[in-house]
């Protein structure tokens, strides 16, 4: 039954939002409950329609098992914003309808661009869920540094679509269709032209900016650091999982051809992760930090697609859900412990384990499945993705990641250190608590990490059996 | 005719995007890069038009894909001269080099 699925509930959300934000009354408490209400309504909507297939519009719009896989992904992100977003300390509670309007019309966009069959809909649904961003950014409370930040997310965002719409109207030229599977016709006999390379490559732009990856990641830090905590973590998960899914989808267009891009695949994983790691071993700032982290684990999930075969495609995606959960996880422990929603610094973490057990048990696990310390979920991820690298024939690649990952343990560990190894809290720090859904979301989330690291039977075969599409199976 | 031909549009589109991404890069006040943003998408509007007159079947999807273009380029310029005002009340100015908040 179509409108339960996930398309028409974001749909209805933000029509609802938007008409409560019309109400002059403001009743924050009921808004936070039925904004959860609606995530959980969004998630259930997309474990429905998992089974569903169709292809609609003519073929703008397909739903395939790729697509519903990651539409479930996308809405346990969703629901997971609104959940941590309970405490906006930093946004004024008369905009607070508008910021949950704009994360909903954000995810709507994610959703639609995971199902796009045609560049049309891809384009629009691109610009949706990145016009939407670009105005969250901005609604974070007397903080110039937010504006400064959206504007900067801005330029880099429509510079980067404007260069990839160019690139689609070169690949609608070359192919006289603007449908991807039409597109995907008459590849083999384009891929000789040089034109037609410039055309691919500046199409993918507007996903490498989605993914923060080399070229195009300049944005990340200074956005992560002017944003407020929740929209920062819902970009860097949520987005990125988009962003990761349509590339798939594009790259897959190629079929074997793919194997020309390797060379360039591979500079641009190689640098982003170095260049991610290296500069987030000397940040202060903890989203900054996260940033520059999140630079370079878009440069791990470009391993599976650069392998190309079934086993780096399910292992990229595996890794990416499981990279929704693990940095948000970090995300929302820094959205607790920020003071008046201001952005948290390594010392904010003394004490953390004394102030809160719990709080500091999900940030260890969370950064440490970030780092990739069996037998969390993120080693499990890492494991398939290096292995179906080394397996497809770039060990050496696989050997710079590993090195990589364990440059970035030394960053993740500063601030468990922060949190485990110096017991007195300041004169100021108390108890911190948390609500009911921060304490549920905490137990859920260790469960996820621990079951899905030790147990990747759970997800593994719902993974491999989405990324199956791409291969006629 | 050289008007009835599909290289002249290409060249224009082709110069016309060139220039707008040397604008993007070269100019510094925010308004300025917004309009060389305006120059790339309309090279991709130009080139939609001309494939769609002198190559494609379907004489109608250039002209859809165009008008979805320009919709969205309207939408794309109402958040981003919003954002400059934003930027200006902060900072009084619209230079792109005053926007030094952020460094780490």
């Amino acid at each position: 039954m179509w409108f339960y699925s996930i398309e028409t509930i974001l749909c209805a959300a933000a029509l609802f939002f938007f008409f409560w934000s019309l109400k002059k009354r403001e009743n924050t408490r009921a808004l936070e409950s039925l904004a959860s209400f609606w995530g959980a309504l969004a998630l259930a909507g997309a474990v429905f329609s998992l089974g569903l297939r169709g292809v609609f519009f003519n073929g703008s719009y397909q739903m395939d098992g790729f697509s519903q896989f990651v539409k479930l992904v996308l809405a346990a992100g969703f629901f997971i914003a609104l959940v941590i977003s309970k405490n906006l300390e930093d946004i004024e509670e008369k905009i607070r309808p508008e910021y949950y309007l704009f994360l909903t019309t954000a995810s709507l966009g994610m959703v639609a661009m995971v199902s796009a069959g045609d560049l049309i809909t891809l384009y629009t649904s691109l610009e949706l869920s990145s016009y939407s961003l670009y105005i969250l950014i901005p609604l974070r409370k007397k903080d110039s540094a937010s504006v400064e930040a959206s504007m900067k997310y801005l330029l880099t965002g429509v510079a980067a679509s404007g260069v990839m719409i160019y690139g689609f109207s070169l690949l609608f030229g070359l192919t006289q269709t603007a449908d991807l599977t039409g597109i995907a016709m008459k590849l083999p006999e384009l891929v000789r032209l040089h034109v037609f390379w410039v055309a691919f490559f500046l199409s993918l732009a507007g996903f490498l900016f989605k993914l923060s990856l080399f070229p195009l990641h300049a944005w990340a830090p200074d956005v992560y650091e002017g944003g407020n905590t929740q929209i920062v973590g819902f970009i860097s998960t949520v987005s990125k999982m988009a962003g990761l899914a349509v590339l798939i989808r594009l790259v897959m267009l190629l079929g074997p051809d793919q194997k020309l891009l390797e060379g360039i695949w591979i500079v641009i994983a190689l640098v982003s992760m170095t260049l991610g790691n290296l500069a987030a071993l000397v940040q202060s700032d903890m989203k900054r930090m996260l940033a520059y982290s999140s630079i370079a684990q878009a440069g791990y999930l470009l391993i599976g697609v650069i392998c190309g075969n079934e086993k780096g495609l399910a292992a990229s995606l595996f890794y990416g859900t499981v990279y929704v959960f693990m940095n948000f996880g970090a995300f929302f422990v820094a959205s607790v412990i920020s003071r008046e929603g201001r952005n948290v610094s390594l010392s904010d973490f003394h004490g953390l384990s004394s102030r809160s057990p719990l709080l500091a048990l999900t940030l260890m696990l969370s950064l440490f499945s970030l780092a990739g310390v069996p037998p969390l979920a993120g080693f499990t991820g890492k494991w398939f993705l290096f292995s179906a690298a080394s397996m497809s024939g770039y060990k050496a690649l696989a050997f710079a990641a590993i090195i990589n990952s364990v440059i970035s343990l030394y960053y993740y560990l500063r601030i468990i250190k922060e949190a485990y190894a110096s017991p007195v809290p300041g004169v100021e720090a108390g108890p911190l608590r948390l609500g009911l859904e921060g304490r549920i979301f905490c137990y859920m989330l260790i469960v996820f990490l621990s079951v899905a690291g030790f147990f990747p039977g759970v997800l593994m075969p719902l993974v491999t059996q989405s990324v199956a599409v791409f291969f006629g199976v | 005719m050289l008007i009835n031909q599909l290289v002249p549009y290409l060249l224009l589109s082709a110069l016309l995007f060139s220039t707008g991404l040397f604008g993007f890069l070269m100019r510094r006040s925010l308004i300025a890069m917004l309009i060389a943003v305006e120059l790339i998408l309309n090279a991709a509007n130009i080139n939609f038009l001309a494939f769609n007159r002198f190559m494609n079947a379907d004489k109608s999807l250039g002209q859809i894909y165009s008008i979805f273009v320009i919709g969205l380029a309207a939408a794309e310029i109402a958040i981003g001269l919003s954002l400059v005002i934003a930027v200006y009340r902060k900072f009084r100015s619209i230079n792109v080099e005053k926007l030094t908040e952020l460094k780490g």
